[in-house]
């Protein structure tokens, strides 16, 4: 016989309901970065920084799944009473009518209605409920991925009608009151900020004007971009001597360039391998920046090197660290 | 076992370090790329996250809090080749039943013709060898595997065709690949394999690891039609994997 546990039983409750999908509302978590050697897509928020914050701002584990809206929000009746945030664009979200602010928690009642407006800036909220999002895992997450037709429900955006579940046994509310993101924290993506990129690896695959083109001119965001990347219109980036490479690794941020010359940065849905040249790669910090740009937007690109990114890596998970040792001594 | 003196670095972003080897795709440049896989794997280097294996480099991924890129790149050029491990360690056979030609595989006509050989000589010849997994990738899983006889090396199709069925065997240049998921392809499709390869519900998804070999076995038509999971697990249990 071994030791008695005494254990938290999962309770399953539903809370809200979709009156409206929205344009592309998912579920997204961190992705599933364990499996790309099974040769599986990350998948996963387009905006991690915002993902992580709208979690820890409702007492959750940062890693929990989250509802990805797009452009044009839901409307969300709730179930029952609860605790949500809502981070990253700003669409205008309002409560029974009355505008919400962003990067803070919310009190929500059995009853109330929420829906987004017009775009103010960016491109993708994340809304966060305490108790997380009860979808099961496949291959270790509940991110969506809708090209293979699994995660989040049933493998497929929002519709008319899905209930979500969260696990109620996690809901306290009233331990958590107004939690708010220190303003300093708070990603500004209103304004409009150069995205960095370590150059590379291909670099000898370009000629030298390439390579200075990148960062010399704006690139607009072509309509044909989605979740698996975005096709950038812009002076197009020569080769020496072709665009084909044998296919290897790539990841969320990679900036290939095929024949055409006018650049793809891959974003959360790509695939594992690819067999174009890649001239460089945007950095983990900046990606929520780019995923916040929306198609007809432009992105400038800066250079920066590699110390200084893993610097500046190492300091947002630093500050991400301890939001959450706060989180769990509150909770 | 070749010394990994040649091998050169390269950073993809601050999270993943590349490891190139000869550019080419050949069997014994993907060998040594598994065998140097396994040598980082063993030589548990703080801060490694991943080792991912593709065609002629691996990736490692590695979180930048533990270990900077220039220490992991030098901790890496230190590394001392293993000699012939990977022959004890890696590789699984994986025996994979395929029906050939027909509507299986649209292509095996074709490839017969432009290859100058019979439908009969392209089976024989692709099923008489096992083959190294090279990697997996694209999106679920697909097993690239070579290198395959030079009497069936094709370039790829000009047109690709929009459906291949899930379970697609095709062939390209000096790969073959099983297609687990119906998608579009551009390769040669000669045949389809009734076995699930790729399951999303189950951890690992794919019965394959790159490093794994992969020996095609012909089966009729009629076998293939009466397959079901039970004919699965009784196929596993017989070619043991």
């Amino acid at each position: 016989m071994g030791f008695i546990k005494t254990k938290r039983v999962a309770r399953k409750m539903e809370f809200l309901e979709i009156i409206k999908p929205g344009l592309l509302t998912t579920i997204q978590d961190l992705g599933r970065k364990d499996y790309q050697i099974y040769g599986i897509s990350t998948c996963g928020a387009m905006d991690p920084f915002s993902s992580r914050i709208a979690n820890i701002l409702v007492g959750n584990n940062e890693v929990e799944a989250v509802l990805e809206v797009t452009l044009v929000g839901p409307k969300i009746k709730f179930i029952h009473d609860g605790l949500i945030a809502i981070t990253g664009a700003d669409l205008s979200s309002r409560l029974n009518g009355e505008t919400i602010p962003l990067w803070k928690s919310i009190k929500v009642s059995k009853g109330d209605i929420l829906d987004f407006g017009p775009i103010r800036y960016g491109c993708r909220s994340y809304i966060a409920v305490a108790g997380g999002i009860d979808v099961p895992q496949i291959m270790g997450s509940k991110s969506t991925f809708i090209r293979g037709g699994y995660g989040g429900l049933d493998g497929r955006k929002l519709q008319k009608g899905d209930t979500i579940s969260i696990d109620g046994s996690k809901l306290n509310t009233s331990l958590i009151t107004s939690r708010k993101l220190p303003p300093s924290y708070i990603l500004n993506f209103e304004e409009d900020r150069k995205v960095r990129v370590i150059l590379g690896p291909q670099l000898e695959a370009f000629t030298k004007d390439a390579i200075e083109d990148l960062f010399l001119t704006p690139y607009k965001i072509s309509i044909d971009s989605d979740r698996m990347g975005y096709r950038l219109e812009g002076v197009p980036l020569t080769h020496v001597m072709g665009a084909d490479i044998l296919s290897d690794f790539i990841t969320a941020g990679s900036i290939q360039v095929p024949g055409s010359g006018q650049p793809i940065v891959l974003m959360s849905d790509c695939q594992v391998t690819g067999g174009y040249t890649k001239i460089g790669v945007v950095i983990g910090v900046d990606l929520p920046y780019l995923a916040q740009k929306k198609p007809g937007d432009y992105v400038r690109f800066e250079k920066i090197g590699i110390a200084e990114a893993q610097r500046l890596w190492k300091k947002q998970e630093q500050i991400l660290s301890i939001m959450n040792k706060v989180n769990y001594t509150q909770v | 076992m070749n010394s990994f003196s040649n091998v050169q670095f390269q950073p993809l972003g601050e999270q993943v370090l590349i490891v190139n080897f000869k550019n080419e795709i050949s069997f014994n440049t993907n060998m040594q790329v598994h065998s140097y896989a396994l040598l980082i794997k063993e030589s548990n280097i703080r801060g490694v996250q991943q080792i991912i294996p593709t065609l002629r480099s691996l990736a490692v991924l590695y979180d930048p809090i533990v270990i900077g890129y220039d220490e992991l790149r030098n901790q890496l050029k230190s590394l001392k080749s293993i000699d012939t491990k990977i022959e004890k360690n890696g590789g699984r056979i994986i025996y994979i039943p395929v029906i050939y030609g027909g509507e299986d595989g649209p292509d095996l006509k074709e490839v017969a013709e432009r290859t100058g050989l019979s439908q009969e000589e392209v089976i024989d010849i692709h099923s008489s060898n096992h083959y190294l997994i090279y990697m997996l990738g694209f999106t679920s899983s697909y097993p690239y595997c070579g290198e395959i006889d030079q009497r069936l090396s094709l370039p790829r199709r000009t047109s690709p065709r929009i459906k291949a069925a899930k379970g697609t065997v095709a062939i390209a240049n000096e790969q073959t690949i099983i297609i687990p998921i119906e998608s579009p392809t551009g390769w040669h499709i000669i045949g389809r394999t009734p076995i699930e390869s790729f399951n999303p519900s189950i951890d690992p998804p794919t019965i394959f690891r790159a490093g794994d070999y992969i020996q095609f076995v012909p089966i009729s038509s009629q076998e293939a039609k009466e397959w079901d999971s039970l004919k699965q697990r009784e196929w596993r249990e017989k070619w043991n994997f």
